[in-house]
């Protein structure tokens, strides 16, 4: 017999599919599948942290808890200020709401875990009224009231312990840097929940919601000075100018009074924010 | 984080391109070499020829390790994931495969062969046990090659 070795073609046992495109399409597979269990780690946390009851909430934020802050007139007045609106709001009696002044020139505030309510001088030494100031602390309390700090927190646990399952990093607790000074990060759904709830409350107080509105208007100049404007869809907040038309809404329908007559702030406020 | 993301993929970069150029030099040796060498059968048969020529027979092998750049294996570690076949690798085990046999032809060529018999082919993963540092194929090609007797 007469042994021979023919050419054989080229690219029988080698695929002809370019690596690059194989990996476009592996990358992006692997990049919606982690997208997808970070959005669903997301809910299951934030929907599991909704079942904590508000008693071990508390104790979650006393670990936080920082010495306490002084007495001061500023502080006793914002108190009694938001004790009303929780009122208005029928708030709890379980759930506590705490004000702390942070005199600092942002402008800022943002409700966390515990009931605690953090307001910072800039956005303070802005507000015309005190009906401006009930809609701020109303919208702050409706976050408590709704629970969205700790859902906050639980989504961030979820989504940061599967980050830890899959990098193998546990070197940060899962809690993380989650402080009482810690901004949440509310979803737009549970901001413009907080903006009608909170413009409720204000109705309820005044009996109308004139310069309730004003809130809206210093947001909206605050972030048109702020160098960077981000679009909506990158900004879990909705824009001032969206928000301010969705309660325009809301008051015409249920047909409340914007009435001038505004409660003015107490004489020595602007001397009480820069004193704390 | 941000750190290790720029390293990964600056290891990308840099092995798909090395990866690429290495790989398509080899290919272009293989088909040289297997041009060259394709008077030299090889065949896995064990009996020996009935053509009446007296053969003094030796054993013949080839013997090479192939490693695989970091894009190919970053692609496998994908594969693993999703399942399927593992093309990248597909391109290192032909190379290895033809590498081996090249090596073993040119063993026997050498000392004047004029047929390899009973070629069987050998792999083992010298990297086993080295976690995922390496990824390398070995490939043996083995055969006993055909020396017709002057006399």
């Amino acid at each position: 017999m007469k042994y021979e070795t023919p050419k054989i073609p080229e690219g029988i046992n080698v695929s002809k599919t370019h690596p690059l495109k194989t990996f476009t399409v592996l990358i992006a597979g692997m990049l919606a599948v982690l997208l997808l269990s970070a959005w669903l780690l997301g809910l299951g946390g934030g929907y599991l942290a909704k079942k904590l009851p508000y008693s071990q909430e508390l104790r979650l934020a006393e670990t936080y808890q920082e010495v306490a802050a002084p007495q001061t007139e500023l502080l006793f007045y914002l108190q009694q200020l938001a004790d009303r609106v929780a009122a208005a709001m029928e708030l709890s009696d379980s759930m506590p709401v705490t004000i702390h002044y942070v005199s600092e020139p942002v402008d800022n505030a943002f409700a966390t875990i515990g009931g605690n309510i953090f307001l910072y001088k800039g956005l303070l030494q802005k507000l015309p009224s005190e009906n401006t100031l009930a809609m701020l602390i109303a919208h702050e309390i409706a976050h408590v009231a709704h629970r969205d700090p700790i859902v906050s927190v639980g989504q961030n646990a979820a989504i940061s312990m599967g980050m830890m399952v899959l990098l193998g990093n546990a070197d940060s607790g899962i809690l993380g840097s989650t402080g009482l000074y810690t901004q949440m990060n509310f979803s737009r759904d549970m901001e413009t929940a907080a903006d009608v709830r909170g413009l409720n409350a204000v109705q309820r107080i005044y009996g109308h919601v004139g310069g309730a509105l004003d809130l809206y208007k210093i947001l909206e100049s605050v972030s048109a000075d702020s160098s960077v404007s981000q679009p909506e869809f990158f900004s879990t907040h909705p824009q001032s100018s969206t928000r301010l038309d969705d309660l325009n809404n809301l008051i015409q329908k249920h047909s409340w009074q914007q009435s001038p007559d505004v409660k003015l702030l107490p004489d020595d406020f602007s001397a009480w924010l820069s004193e704390g | 984080m941000i750190y290790q993301i720029i390293w990964v993929l600056a290891l990308l970069v840099v092995g798909y391109i090395i990866g690429t150029y290495l790989e398509r030099k080899h290919y272009r040796s293989i088909l040289k070499r297997e041009e060259a060498l394709r008077s030299l059968p090889v065949v896995a048969s064990k009996y020996l020829p009935e053509d009446g020529v007296s053969y003094q027979q030796t054993l013949v092998m080839g013997n090479v390790t192939i490693s695989v750049d970091y894009f190919k294996r970053f692609l496998a570690t994908l594969h693993n994931f999703f399942g399927g076949r593992v093309t990248s690798y597909e391109s290192l085990l032909d190379r290895a495969r033809r590498e081996a046999m090249l090596r073993m032809k040119s063993q026997a060529a050498s000392q004047q062969a004029s047929l390899v018999l009973n070629v069987k082919y050998e792999t083992a993963s010298i990297y086993k046990g080295s976690g995922s540092n390496i990824g390398s194929v070995e490939v043996l090609a083995y055969g006993t090659a055909l020396i017709p007797k002057s006399t």
